[in-house]
């Protein structure tokens, strides 16, 4: 019979023993993103964000006011000047040839956008460059554009910002899909075609302002909501695993006054809804896209706006590596994986070019174009 | 200074909120995973609790019961919990590294830790909870009873039957010759 003493130092003892030590900083980034229920997560996120803000090294972004900021960046890519941009009568671009390309279905095309301020528009080139040509002719500066898997397709935030719709390359068959109460964006086309990935951003009832990361059924329209982050994250860039199973996503922690605290990257599985942080809020990533070859991302240098490094990384978060570093002179972002993964298109940002990356050397080769937006460029599947 | 933090958090401030949670936070999760035992729960836990602390915190009038009130909000949390993972079985309790135990007493203490674990195993969260508090948190009894909800002699007629119950299932343990099997091991 164990004296209850005895049995009160051996309780104690093992206590002691078997407490997890875990850093509180470490312990707040599982508490607030870990897998088990990403709807309950972000509550604590708008909490414990402020200690977080003042972690050295974090470099905020000062901004507008709150709901102007906020509005702003619920629509994450969406920024304020695309959303100018698509006001803006459309301009005629004398360097591009106006002649209508026959793009036959199989034929690589690099589909990319214009900045408002160059008149908006998506623009469609070869992959060397050559056989510039505007697409949807008549439709406005349409944004966010993803090719469907047979390149015969292409869904895109509508010009009026309202919501998502497919269409032929010329803008013909139109089709609008759901977006019950407006703000949805980032349209990504699933491999096996079926399905479209997108964002949007809402204000519920009571005031709260939410991110969500949805799918919809392209034959059913029927929407299925995957995850749903309250602010300050938002939500943003869903783009497909090739096997079409999950989705990597973009989630940054923006306070009200514009202040951004940190971003991170998470996968999602689409059938199970599990939630995987692939890199922490700490590391300032964002904007994946996911390849053969694993996830490719910008992290932004020590937090702030600029430059960024182009990462790769394993899709667990593993083996991360620099890709481009700017350090080397390189200002490069939105990456987007060609569909062998023999290669990384981006945004160079000093002149708009669509360039190429070597995805083992890190060599960048332009390739054409000009004033393009930092909405990715898009190789055809 | 905790309560200045506690009065900024009552009016709103999340640096002041941020900077208790940063206090807290682990102490909070390790008595979750106790209580718990499982890791991935007690996160819940923690977050449910920390929700509920920023939600309520107005209605504390007593700084100084800070500890014992969040413990409260934890304890509630990890009865929510546990009752909506009672299928889940599986302990999972981080242990501390064996290189950090003096080897002399290596086995003993690791053989004893596992007796101990099966004992604590075998109860229901309501008595771990109260004994995470009294023998981990190093709650005092009346704390105890702030953090179970409960009078102060209810708190202690629970720790003693928490106390009885472990006896009795180390008892059983030695019973069955666990004990034998491993000291010969």
């Amino acid at each position: 019979m164990t004296a209850p003493s005895d049995l009160e130092r051996r309780i104690a003892r093992h206590f002691a023993d078997a407490a997890p030590t875990r850093e509180p900083a470490e312990l707040f980034a599982a508490v607030m993103t870990g897998s088990a229920h990403v709807r309950q997560r972000p509550a604590l996120l708008a909490l414990v964000v402020a200690p977080m803000a003042t972690r050295p090294g974090a470099r905020w972004r000062s901004g507008p006011a709150a709901l102007v900021a906020l509005l702003l960046l619920l629509v994450g890519l969406v920024g304020a000047s695309l959303i100018a941009g698509s006001r803006l009568p459309e301009r005629a671009d004398p360097s591009v040839t106006q002649r209508a390309f026959a793009m036959l279905p199989g034929e690589p095309w690099i589909l990319y956008q214009r900045t408002a301020a160059a008149g908006g528009g998506l623009y469609a080139m070869r992959p060397d460059g050559s056989d510039e040509h505007r697409l949807l002719a008549g439709i406005g500066a349409v944004i966010d554009a993803d090719w469907s898997p047979d390149g015969t397709h292409l869904a895109y935030l509508r010009p009026d910002g309202t919501g998502i719709s497919i269409s032929d390359l010329d803008g013909m068959g139109r089709v609008d899909l759901p977006c019950e109460g407006g703000g949805c964006g980032q349209p990504a086309w699933s491999p096996d075609a079926s399905t479209i990935a997108f964002t949007q951003a809402v204000v519920d009832a009571q005031g709260v302002a939410k991110t969500h990361i949805s799918v919809v059924d392209v034959a059913t329209l029927d929407v299925r909501l995957l995850a749903e982050m309250l602010a300050p994250v938002i939500l943003s860039g869903p783009r497909w695993s090739p096997d079409g199973t999950s989705l990597a996503f973009g989630a940054d922690l923006v306070l009200t006054d514009g202040r951004e605290t940190g971003s991170a990257i998470a996968t999602i599985a689409v059938d199970s809804g599990s939630v995987r942080y692939v890199a922490g809020f700490e590391t300032f990533s964002g904007t994946p896209d996911w390849g053969p070859r694993g996830i490719v991302f910008e992290r932004r240098v020590d937090g702030a706006s600029r430059p960024t490094q182009l990462f790769l990384m394993q899709p667990d978060g593993t083996g991360a590596r620099v890709l481009v570093d700017p350090a080397a002179g390189a200002d490069i972002a939105h990456p987007t994986w060609s569909p062998d993964g023999s290669s990384v298109l981006a945004v160079e940002r000093q002149t708009g070019r669509v360039v190429s990356i070597d995805p083992a050397t890190g060599a960048i080769t332009a390739i054409g174009g000009r004033d393009a937006t930092l909405a990715r460029p898009r190789p055809t599947p | 200074m905790q309560h200045e933090l506690v009065r900024g958090a009552q009016q709103g401030d999340r640096e002041a909120f941020g900077a208790i949670v940063h206090a807290v936070i682990a102490r909070l999760y390790a008595t979750a995973t106790l209580i718990l035992r499982d890791s991935e729960l007690a996160e819940d836990a923690v977050q449910e609790a920390l929700i509920a602390a920023w939600r309520d915190l107005r209605g504390l009038r007593d700084a100084d019961r800070l500890d014992a009130w969040l413990h409260r909000l934890l304890v509630r949390a990890c009865y929510r919990v546990a009752a909506q993972n009672r299928r889940r079985h599986q302990a999972e309790i981080r242990l501390a590294p064996d290189h950090e135990l003096p080897i002399i007493d290596l086995h003993d203490r690791v053989f004893d830790r596992d007796l101990v674990e099966r004992a604590l195993a075998s109860l229901v969260v309501e008595h771990r909870a109260v004994l995470v508090l009294t023998y981990y948190a190093d709650l005092s009894i009346a704390d105890v009873a702030v953090a179970l909800s409960v009078p102060i002699g209810t708190a202690k007629s629970r720790l003693h039957r928490a106390t009885d119950a472990m006896r009795a299932a180390l008892d059983a343990d030695a019973r069955t010759g666990f004990r034998a099997t491993g000291e010969t091991a």
